[in-house]
């Protein structure tokens, strides 16, 4: 990489610039989903708040749409990142409240 | 558009897409394969990616270790330039109890046979070697193969469709089959969302989705869908011994199974119990609390660490767990290839090949008639005893 160029970051957290998401286009895929699976944008800490409206942005360039054609995805739980710690917890008191597995 | 092939391949799955590859490979190439959403959307994409050689039968065994001498070279063997995340870390397997580990003895024997590099490991002291950090209260000892490891399912989807494409595999994604034709007992080809396609021979890799269209020409597979459920946390430092990524840890007793990806993250599977037969790509919090408890348990170290995701994708169960390879009678030309039951990124590279010779007339070591739907009625199921 020559030292002028400059790196634009589509998501920090994995690492993943502006050419990867356009290789990713260029090697024929559609959808946010496709682009995640293969660069990895939206798969970090933020769950992708910081890189879905980047990439929808980088698609309704690309394939000439408006950015409210293209499908945003869903959300899962926790919404949050949550503590392994704090979950398994909570099962044990259920099991002390006599729950069973 | 072309609308005449010599294959149609049902489903863009690991399944699909590696016998796509094999095929053309053998030089069928007028191939046409249909996927409904996007490649390794259904469970090849819901899957955790570990592959083990760690089997009971002598079947898996040579499947899943002639498999794995693909893995190793999977870049060069299909021309895929980018990376795939691939990782021989190893599985560790504890036995609980003495039938157990006596189970796992008799296993060592026959992956030995096979040329598979595993063996047993202390689990008073050698254990500690392997993962720093787990309790090994209750075990008995436990079992090691350093060339298990983790493979990232959808780039090798990816992978092998890249390679089958580069040879003139003609791949549609976004394209729903909507019904098997058949006429006079043989297959003709199948309608889609976008229009009719013929071929003579159609492969039905649909997984999950499979049973439902081999319906429509009167064959009726016993596979069906079980819930299992994933969850990922944030990539942390490696967990291993001596800065490696934290090997495979899978408790067939408990039905848990965790390990580190290549790049941290640490993925943990549940095995469900009491789960009701339905296509559930849904997370339940009962299980997300029960699957942090028992890892807690194994591994006390891990939590602190913060989840990021959980999913839920299903096993394509069949009666004995075994796939079922079936070269239907009803409609010839139609081979119904499913039913993995959870191990079919782990075969798919050697299974993709027996099935590539059989439809080339080539020779293979292994019997394919083996695998057949029939054997559901004539009794002579494939058990594998190792399985979570």
């Amino acid at each position: 990489m020559s030292e002028n160029k400059v790196m634009t970051f589509i998501d920090p957290y994995e690492d993943v610039v502006l050419e990867d998401v356009q290789h990713a286009m260029d090697m024929g895929f559609v959808t946010l989903t496709e682009i995640k699976n293969f660069t990895r944008a939206g798969m970090g800490i933020d769950e992708g708040r910081m890189s879905v409206d980047l990439v929808v942005e980088e698609l309704a360039k690309y394939y000439k749409v408006s950015a409210a054609k293209v499908m945003k995805p869903s959300f899962r739980p926790p919404l949050e990142p949550v503590s392994v710690g704090i979950l398994a917890d909570a099962h044990k008191k259920w099991l002390a409240e006599g729950g069973r597995d | 558009m072309k609308r005449s092939y010599d294959v149609i391949i049902i489903g863009g799955g690991i399944i699909g897409v590696s016998i796509a590859f094999e095929l053309a490979k053998r030089g069928c190439t007028d191939v046409l394969l249909l996927e409904k959403d996007n490649l390794a959307a259904g469970n090849t994409g819901r899957c955790m990616g570990g592959y083990r050689q760690q089997w009971g039968s002598d079947l898996n065994c040579q499947l899943s270790y002639e498999s794995t001498q693909i893995f190793e070279n999977m870049n060069e063997y299909t021309g895929f330039k980018d990376k795939i995340s691939f990782k021989q870390h190893g599985y560790l397997l504890p036995a609980y109890g003495e039938e157990e580990w006596e189970l796992f003895q008799k296993n060592l024997s026959v992956q030995h046979a096979r040329g598979i590099k595993s063996y047993t490991v202390d689990v008073e002291k050698e254990i500690y070697d392997y993962i720093p950090h787990i309790n090994t209260e209750g075990m008995k000892g436990a079992t090691f193969c350093h060339e298990d490891g983790y493979i990232e399912p959808i780039c090798m989807t990816l992978s092998y469709a890249y390679g089958a494409q580069r040879m003139g595999v003609e791949v549609m994604t976004h394209t729903e089959v909507t019904e098997l034709l058949a006429e006079g007992g043989k297959i003709k080809g199948v309608m889609t969302t976008k229009g009719r396609f013929e071929a003579p021979t159609v492969l039905n890799c649909a997984n999950g989705w499979a049973p439902a269209l081999s319906a429509q020409v009167g064959d009726i597979l016993p596979v069906y869908p079980e819930r299992h459920q994933c969850l990922i946390t944030e990539p942390v430092e490696p967990l291993g011994a001596n800065g490696t990524t934290m090997p495979m840890v899978m408790v067939f007793s408990k039905g848990i199974y965790a390990q580190q990806t290549p790049y941290g993250a640490v993925l943990l599977g549940i095995t469900p119990k009491n789960e009701p037969v339905s296509v559930n790509q849904k997370v339940s919090w009962q299980y997300l609390e029960k699957a942090c408890y028992d890892l807690t348990q194994l591994l006390p170290v891990l939590r602190k660490l913060k989840i990021l995701r959980t999913w839920g994708g299903q096993y394509d169960m069949t009666p004995d767990g075994t796939q079922i390879i079936d070269f239907s009678e009803k409609a010839k030309g139609l081979v119904n290839v499913c039913g993995f039951s959870g191990r079919g990124l782990l075969v798919a590279p050697r299974t993709a090949i027996l099935v590539a010779r059989a439809l080339c007339g080539e020779p293979d070591d292994i019997d394919i008639n083996m695998f057949s739907a029939k054997r559901f009625e004539t009794g002579d199921l494939i058990i594998e005893p190792s399985i979570v």
